[in-house]
């Protein structure tokens, strides 16, 4: 075999993918490219110094200067208007007096999962360690380390209407039509019909994020590999639509309509366009701002994110609209569970180190609800454990008004009856609410 | 391996001030190789997609501070075969032989014309390439598909450049041996 021949087959070899691949990637390097920072090349030398220097002058300032200025100053720079809302001689409700938007939210508190109805009274639905909406709030799917169960919310300690056993269950998420639930078990991804039947392994190893439902009827999820590679993919026959390369894990991934995923890291929000074209990114310096949190507006136009400063210890909500970031709130601590209403009109800002819900209005003239001494009232007596101890996490905001449920679709298996693999207990009812 | 070309330093330069059609440019110029480069070693498509698309991304990060004056392809392919070595060894760990897509890849009737091997010889070949381990593939491809020195490709790996000798030979003999086997 001579030297040249392997290399004129080496070369000539066709390969799978070539040229749409080359498209894919140009999409991808380009706004990559697009959404850098150039840095000045002939000041490259000097700016080392004046680095240090600034570097230097930061550290004093943050020490001279009130708290979350260094972070306005960021914010107005790289991200956009600079849109602070403060919370003074905003209106302060000693308990939750009322929703300021119709719909009920679901927590989970140390003690089990509530709902909090709009006329603030609250319901506990149970002892779970996490829960999540059914698409119009009939249903809840609640978990315990080793049991998922659909539950009735509307009745107390709701009345179950079936039960998983699997392990270590976490991050449920009800699909829009209904008729699927998603969950992990450990590090594996699964997938039960709504009414408990049909319970399937999607995928073996997935990072520890909660997946993310398509809005539709069609069942299509997003989920994160280990390596941190985003898929998308169609449940119900396993089939991958799309997928991005690897990555730094998620710290949340949402939809921001039908056609774009949001994929929110520590220290980047970028946004997908099917299939995998990256339409739009915002970095967060590495060594000042880590991303916390993350959820999408319910018309699927804008999208609430948090993230931290390491320096100052501030948390950032910012609302995104596809071309750039306002600054809504800053405070100490982190943001996590941020929640729309669904009329979109306010923004819930869980802020646990003021021991407060803070209702922003996201609509109009600015405005915030301000309610106070909230892990109290979920978990009263928990102050042994520390400041707080007792806040819950809010696990969604739904739904305004009862729709009826959906038909089952034909082959969805939503109205099965029969002994299903996990032996959940079957009502033959779609929980498609 | 050609050295810096005066367009390849143009483009960057262009690139550096923020040009996108001259890192277009860049980049078109180098896909080719190093898609085919990442496919060669680790077999799978997807993945070949990913380590290159990978890789630019890193040189898109590292463009402001990327000297023009050394060449950009040696430094972008080191990226590549590193990554697909790591995508190779991990994919043998899970046991995954990617047999469909290698088949499509090999079909010898889709193959250009002007090689001097037959189909079964060219399949024969891109059979053993697949056989060989990782490391003795990757060699290969940077030997024989972009044309490097065995010097360079000790360089570029961090090996000795026995090493990469010996790699090179034990992998031109296990082709050699799978051209002489007949057709299963």
């Amino acid at each position: 075999m001579k030297q040249r021949d392997l290399r004129n087959l080496l070369l000539e070899q066709p390969v799978p993918g070539e040229h749409t691949a080359e498209e894919r990637t140009w999409d991808v390097v380009r706004q990559s490219f697009l959404a850098r920072e150039p840095v000045p090349r002939e000041r490259r030398v000097p700016w080392r110094l004046l680095v240090a220097l600034a570097i230097v002058a930061a550290g004093i300032a943050i020490g001279v200067t009130p708290a979350g200025s260094t972070i306005a100053d960021w914010v107005r720079d790289k991200l956009g208007r600079d849109r602070v809302v403060s919370t003074e001689g905003q209106q302060v409700e000693p308990v939750l007096v009322r929703l300021p938007a119709p719909g009920q939210i679901l927590t989970a508190a140390p003690n089990g999962v509530w709902v909090v109805n709009q006329d603030g009274s609250k319901r506990f639905v149970g002892e779970y360690i996490g829960a999540t909406w059914s698409p119009n709030a009939q249903f809840v799917a609640a978990w315990n380390d080793n049991e998922l169960v659909a539950l009735d919310p509307a009745l107390t300690e709701g009345n179950v209407h079936w039960s998983l056993a699997r392990e270590n269950i976490s991050a449920a998420r009800w699909a829009p039509s209904g008729f699927r639930v998603a969950y992990l078990s450990g590090a594996s991804l699964r997938v039960v019909v709504g009414n408990g039947a049909d319970d399937k392994l999607l995928e073996r190893r997935v990072a520890p994020v909660a997946p993310a439902w398509r809005p539709g009827e069609e069942h299509v999820l997003a989920y994160a590999d280990p390596d941190g590679r985003i898929f998308v993919v169609e449940t119900d026959t396993g089939k991958v639509l799309w997928r991005t390369p690897r990555a730094p894990l998620p710290v949340a991934l949402t939809w921001l309509n039908g056609e774009q995923l949001a994929v929110l890291t520590e220290q980047r929000l970028r946004i997908f366009r099917a299939p995998r074209q990256l339409v739009s990114a915002v970095d967060f310096p590495r060594r000042l701002f880590t991303a916390t949190g993350m959820v999408g507006s319910p018309d699927g136009r804008e999208l609430a994110y948090a993230v931290y400063s390491k320096r100052d210890g501030q948390g950032i909500v910012f609302v995104y609209n596809g071309r750039q970031s306002r600054q809504v709130f800053s405070g100490s601590g982190r943001f996590r569970d941020l929640a729309w209403s669904p009329d979109g009109r306010f923004l819930l800002v869980p802020w646990r180190a003021a021991d407060q819900w803070l209702f922003m209005r996201m609509v109009g003239r600015s405005r915030v609800r301000v309610n106070t001494d909230i892990a109290g009232q979920f978990a009263p007596g928990e102050e042994s454990a520390g400041p707080a101890a007792g806040f819950p996490r809010v696990e969604g905001w739904c739904c305004a008004e009862e729709e009826p449920l959906p038909p089952p679709p034909a082959g969805t298996g939503a109205t099965e009856t029969g002994t299903t693999e996990t032996g959940a207990t079957e009502t033959g009812t779609a929980a498609g609410g | 391996m050609a050295g810096l070309s005066r367009d390849e330093r143009a483009w960057i330069r262009a690139a550096q001030a923020g040009s996108v059609s001259d890192l277009e440019a860049l980049f078109r110029h180098h896909w080719p190789r190093a898609y085919r480069a990442a496919y060669l070693v680790v077999h799978d498509h997807a993945a070949a997609e990913d380590i290159a698309q990978e890789a630019f991304l890193a040189a898109v990060r590292s463009l402001d501070s990327f000297d023009r004056d050394r060449p950009f392809g040696p430094w972008l392919h080191r990226i590549v075969i590193n990554r697909a070595i790591d995508a190779a060894r991990a994919k043998t760990a899970r046991r995954e032989v990617s047999g469909e897509s290698y088949v499509a890849a090999t079909d010898p009737m889709s193959m250009a014309g002007g090689n001097p091997f037959t189909p079964t010889e060219a399949r024969a070949i891109a059979a053993g390439l697949v056989s060989l381990p990782p490391e003795q593939r990757a060699v290969v491809v940077l030997r024989y598909l972009l044309d490097y020195t065995p010097g360079e490709i000790a360089e570029l790996l961090e090996l000795p450049r026995g090493t990469v000798n010996s790699r090179l030979r034990r992998g031109l003999d296990a082709l050699q041996e799978q051209l002489q086997e007949p057709e299963a």
